[in-house]
């Protein structure tokens, strides 16, 4: 049972980070493989604030949303400038970069060993200590990020996105600032990621820089392509089904555990192998035109 | 002063390694203007097959890295046939063709670890050979690392500027529609150079095989260096994958003077990042291409 509610909080933080990044890939149509850097940026911060700051929880997340989305736009303003070609190296340096320090920063944070004892979140004096008490949290905070993405995309500035997937220069002639919405789309899904971060952070009370590589970013990105690119729904269901699958792993028998990480790298690779052969748009998504 | 010297042979020596995964990652994509990956998973069995060769077969290392290299070619012949033909064939976009081939690249290196493991493998067992200059020695595979990047420019120049092949390539890169419409087999083009520009990335794989050593994730690393030799010279520029490799190498060996070695790698992303940030077309990159939107 404990098990169960650990995989459905972390499924719930996945879909935090899935759902931001369909902002991007999704309704932009920009391809930024640094969503983990944005989600190791925010956990990070939420950890050394909590730890050696005493802050709690609440604050120290909206100062996390707060410095990801400042260096969010580190990236996003010359990144979003120039072609997509040079974003997609853009953003890939960017997540080494975040990475290496993460690794590297030892006064700050402590390298590879990561930031142990986190203190658990708290609100008004209400400790979210217990599972099902943490999972209540994550409910909360996911429904809320699903909620407002789901206002973005209602939005007429949701739709000016939309436009930019389809047809940029088509939105240019009518007016409309191409550059600056994707800069605003970038930031608002680097703020939602540091959310994800910062659940993680207050949930799993130890981070280090493992949880935060390119493979979460690739991670993402396949679970939104499973799901369906450019749904809401279909993000979802992406990040839960891809955060069971390798849990299943575990209870075949005579699997050692030494090719536990490459059989689960194994089922991702041939996933997107086969969705973007013969279902490019995702389980739920709708075939373009 | 015999640190420093020690220091630049071995940043010419790595910068020449660089400079021929630049090369053939530029072959592939001056030609496809496309970001195809599956390189990477290439690069990790090439390595892979000159170890399995060399030292559970037992086989002589030269004639080792020759079935290697032959190997290597037609694992990528086989890859571009199978996916990533169909893939470019059923969507043109760039995203997915990335995407697939990344995917592609995974699933091979996954393969690999799943198979042999995460250690490093080397191809060759024995001391390696010297050569003395002065003060100045390199081991016998930096010597042949440095003669093929320089053959591999000088031919790849040649293949490209002079033959019939390269002219095509190069018609396909500025304008694919075109090419098509005047009859080019774009396609067939496409994946020759593709496998060509694998078969120079897999060089470089049976070099470090012998050398060193080679592990799962070797490809992605070399894909990432790859990249940044391409974008630092200049996309379309096969003189810049040259330098920008050459220089790749250089500044991560001398970097090692001025900052910790913990730093290195940072070091080298972040002069990508101000590469892309202030110079998006890199040291000789070509001025019109796409570099606003």
């Amino acid at each position: 049972m404990d098990y169960l509610l650990h995989i459905l909080i972390v499924a719930l933080i996945n879909i935090i980070l899935v759902v931001s990044f369909n902002i991007l890939l999704g309704f932009t149509g920009v391809f930024a493989l640094c969503h983990a850097a944005f989600y190791g940026v925010g956990a990070y911060t939420v950890a050394l604030l909590m730890k050696s700051g005493g802050f709690s929880f609440f604050p120290a997340m909206i100062c996390a949303v707060g410095l990801t989305v400042c260096c969010s736009l580190v990236i996003a303003i010359p990144g979003l400038r120039v072609h997509w070609d040079y974003m997609v190296i853009f953003a890939f340096s960017f997540q080494m970069i975040i990475y290496h320090v993460m690794m590297n920063w030892m006064g700050l944070t402590r390298g590879p060993q990561g930031i142990p004892g986190i203190p658990p979140a708290s609100v008004f004096g209400f400790e979210f200590e217990s599972k099902p008490s943490f999972l209540l949290l994550c409910l909360v905070l996911c429904s809320a990020v699903v909620f407002f993405v789901r206002r973005i995309e209602t939005s007429s500035f949701g739709l000016v996105l939309k436009g930019i997937k389809d047809d940029e220069v088509a939105v240019q002639s009518i007016g409309k600032n191409v550059t600056l919405h994707k800069i605003v789309a970038f930031a608002v899904a680097a703020g939602l990621a540091a959310v994800a971060g910062s659940l993680i952070a207050a949930y799993i009370s130890y981070i280090s820089p493992g949880y935060f590589d390119l493979h979460m970013s690739v991670f993402v990105v396949i679970a939104l392509i499973f799901g369906g690119v450019g749904r809401i729904p279909g993000a979802a269901l992406g990040a839960m089904v891809l955060t069971a699958l390798p849990e299943l792993l575990r209870f075949i028998p005579y699997l050692p555990s030494t090719i536990l990480g490459g059989t689960r790298d194994l089922i991702y690779a041939t996933i997107l192998v086969f969705f973007m052969l013969y279902r490019p748009q995702g389980l739920m998504g709708k075939a373009r035109q | 002063m015999d640190l420093i010297l020690h220091l630049l042979v071995d940043g010419i020596c790595t910068g020449a390694r660089y400079a021929i995964l630049g090369m053939g990652f530029a072959l592939i994509f001056n030609t496809q203007r496309m970001f195809d990956l599956s390189f990477g998973g290439i690069y990790t069995w090439s390595g892979f097959a000159l170890w399995i060769l060399a030292t559970q077969l037992g086989l002589e290392i030269r004639l080792a890295s020759g079935m290697a290299l032959v190997f290597c070619f037609l694992l990528s012949y086989g890859v571009q046939k199978v996916y990533m033909s169909r893939l470019r064939k059923r969507s043109a976009s760039a995203v997915s063709v990335m995407l697939g081939s990344m995917a592609i690249m995974m699933m091979m290196e996954a393969i690999a670890a799943i198979i042999w493991g995460g250690e490093i493998r080397a191809g060759r067992t024995g001391d390696a050979g010297i050569y003395k200059w002065g003060t100045i020695q390199i081991s016998d595979i930096k010597f042949y690392t440095l003669l093929a990047a320089v053959a591999i420019f000088f031919s790849v120049r040649y293949l490209f500027m002079k033959t019939a092949l390269g002219v095509n390539a190069r018609a396909i890169a500025s304008n694919p529609l075109l090419s098509r419409v005047v009859g080019l087999e774009t396609e067939k083009i496409i994946i020759f150079t593709t496998c060509f520009g694998s078969a120079i990335i897999g060089l470089d794989a049976i070099l470090v095989c012998a050398d060193t050593g080679v592990y799962p994730a070797i490809g992605f690393q070399s894909m990432l260096i790859a990249f940044m030799a391409v974008m630092l010279g200049g996309i379309g520029s096969f003189a810049g994958a040259f330098i920008g490799g050459l220089l790749v190498g250089f500044v991560r060996t001398v970097a090692v003077l001025q900052f910790p070695t913990l730093w290195q790698e940072l070091v080298l992303f972040a002069i990508l990042f101000l590469i892309i940030a202030f110079r998006p077309n890199g040291l000789l990159g070509i001025k019109d291409w796409k570099s606003e939107v």
